[in-house]
């Protein structure tokens, strides 16, 4: 058994996991909304319409991940999720990428900086399951990195996905689209406020 | 874990189906493969509350000094059907929530833990040379692999390929060249339909592709089924997802057996997958089910 860390220590992992929490909420938030705008107009899967389409896909996947808590081994079951959301948002956010992930630099999931992470916990191998929990195995040890990855990328999928919601709301509701696009600032502030050398150093032990 | 979400997925209705389905009640299809499903994961559950993930992993059963080499195999296994419990979790509440994406996405995790579990399971009956090289080769291709993807640049490749051969020279194998590539379709060459499966699950649902989006949920778009047709959708995936995973404890049975000769695992999975396939029969054939998932 692992050595249970002192309280300060405890106190940063909290934090960040409550991070997770409230991105999960977020994306829920972010469903309903979507959810609702999707209602409002006809629905004609062709030509223009399939960008909303490829949203509705991520979508589906997004409900999934926002059905769960984190406790457990929960990111791999998140895992899968995350990358096929990904695989459909990416096309919608290239215009709103930082120029480092712009595509070209990156072959594909451009907005997902934490993609070859993932990779091992959705595509399991005898090497991969004998890890420590942050490398996609059962092995203990690794929380830290484990929980600074679900952060990583249920904050990506969170960005991405209010990103293509908001581009959506401009289009059918105006008066709703600075609200998705805040909610991106405000979670860049509240990840900002983590002690993050608190984590990090954690991280490094 | 707890799934909050119950809505469905999907877009709009299409009109009709247009087509005569193989099951005469989808309804009751679907939730008796559920059944089915949730009855083999317990069957892993209980595997596995028996398995220390703590004390002394990755032997998790037991460690080869103490009862043997074969002992590695049941190890392994029990990793394999963690995840594979896992992600059936995730199935089952995608079922829930009626979102066939989600559980198209976690059955294809499965089909790849259940890819090593039957090979191993395959070589334990027939063993055969060429099996034995092929889980050989897979084993060392993935090891090579995952440790790349931990090291970077600073990878000791030559050292890595030293070891193998040590290890290689330690079981009787003399050959020296580098393991060959593997794909996720060789790994799945002893499941019954794997492959195919693999490629649909994967091209329909993990990749994005404009065409597909423009057609039925339950074949990786985003058009709503009509009602009949998803529940006989959901009621075929989760047959599989019952297959696999009841297969999966069979295979791990065989192993078990070679190590202390404890037949219940395999006979407890060949008795699920019989219930199984009478009750498809009888749904199939119209007539009332006559076997049940155990309670």
């Amino acid at each position: 058994m692992n050595t249970p860390p002192p309280a300060s220590t405890s106190e940063a992992l909290h934090q960040l996991n409550d991070r997770c929490e409230e991105v999960l909420q977020r994306l829920g938030d972010l469903l309903a909304t979507h959810r609702e705008l999707d209602a409002r107009t006809e629905w004609h899967v062709d030509g223009e319409f399939a960008d909303r389409a490829m949203l509705r896909k991520a979508s589906l996947h997004v409900q999934a991940v926002a059905s769960w808590q984190m406790d457990g081994d929960v990111l791999h079951v998140m895992a899968p999720e995350i990358r096929a959301a990904t695989a459909a948002l990416d096309p919608l956010v290239q215009e709103s990428l930082p120029e480092s992930l712009a595509a070209g630099s990156r072959s594909r999931h451009s907005f997902l900086v934490s993609e070859g992470e993932l990779n091992s916990f959705a595509h399991p191998t005898i090497a991969s399951l004998a890890l420590s929990r942050g490398n996609g195995g059962f092995n203990n040890g690794g929380y830290v990195r484990y929980l600074l990855l679900a952060y990583f990328t249920l904050t990506s999928l969170m960005v991405a996905y209010a990103d293509a919601v908001g581009v959506v709301a401009e289009g059918i509701d105006s008066s709703k689209a600075p609200a998705i696009f805040d909610m991106i600032t405000r979670e860049r502030e509240a990840g900002q406020a983590l002690d993050w050398e608190a984590i990090l150093r954690l991280a490094d032990d | 874990m707890n799934a909050r979400d119950q809505q469905s997925s999907g877009v709009q209705p299409e009109e009709t189906s247009g087509n005569q389905l193989p099951v005469t009640d989808p309804d009751a299809y679907r939730e008796t493969m559920g059944r089915f499903t949730r009855e083999a994961a317990e069957m892993i559950s209980r595997i596995l509350s028996e398995a220390d993930f703590e004390s002394d992993f990755p032997h998790i059963f037991g460690h080869p000094d103490e009862i043997g080499a074969q002992v590695n195999i049941q190890n392994h296994c029990g990793l394999f059907l963690k995840k594979a419990l896992l992600h059936s979790a995730g199935a089952l509440a995608a079922d829930q929530s009626s979102n066939p994406h989600s559980l198209a996405v976690q059955l294809r995790v499965v089909l790849e833990c259940a890819g090593p579990v039957l090979s191993w399971a395959d070589l334990a009956v027939n063993k055969n040379s060429r099996d034995f090289k092929r889980i050989l080769n897979t084993t060392e291709y993935d090891v090579t692999k995952t440790l790349k993807g931990l090291s970077g640049v600073a990878f000791d490749d030559d050292g890595r390929q030293r070891s193998i051969l040590r290890g290689r020279r330690q079981i009787g194998v003399q050959r020296q060249g580098r393991p060959k590539r593997v794909t996720i379709a060789d790994k799945l060459e002893v499941v019954a339909g794997g492959a195919n499966w693999y490629n649909f699950l994967s091209e329909r649902f993990c990749k994005v592709d404009s065409d597909a989006l423009n057609e039925s949920s339950v074949l990786g778009g985003v058009i709503q089924p009509p009602r009949d047709v998803e529940a006989f959708a959901f009621g075929f995936f989760l047959a599989y997802l019952a297959d696999l995973l009841a297969r999966m404890v069979a295979g791990y049975g065989v192993i078990v057996i070679t190590v202390n000769e404890d037949s219940r695992p395999f006979d407890d999975a060949i008795e699920l997958l019989e219930r199984k396939r009478e009750a498809e029969r009888s749904f199939v054939a119209g007539q009332t089910t006559r076997s049940e998932p155990h309670d």
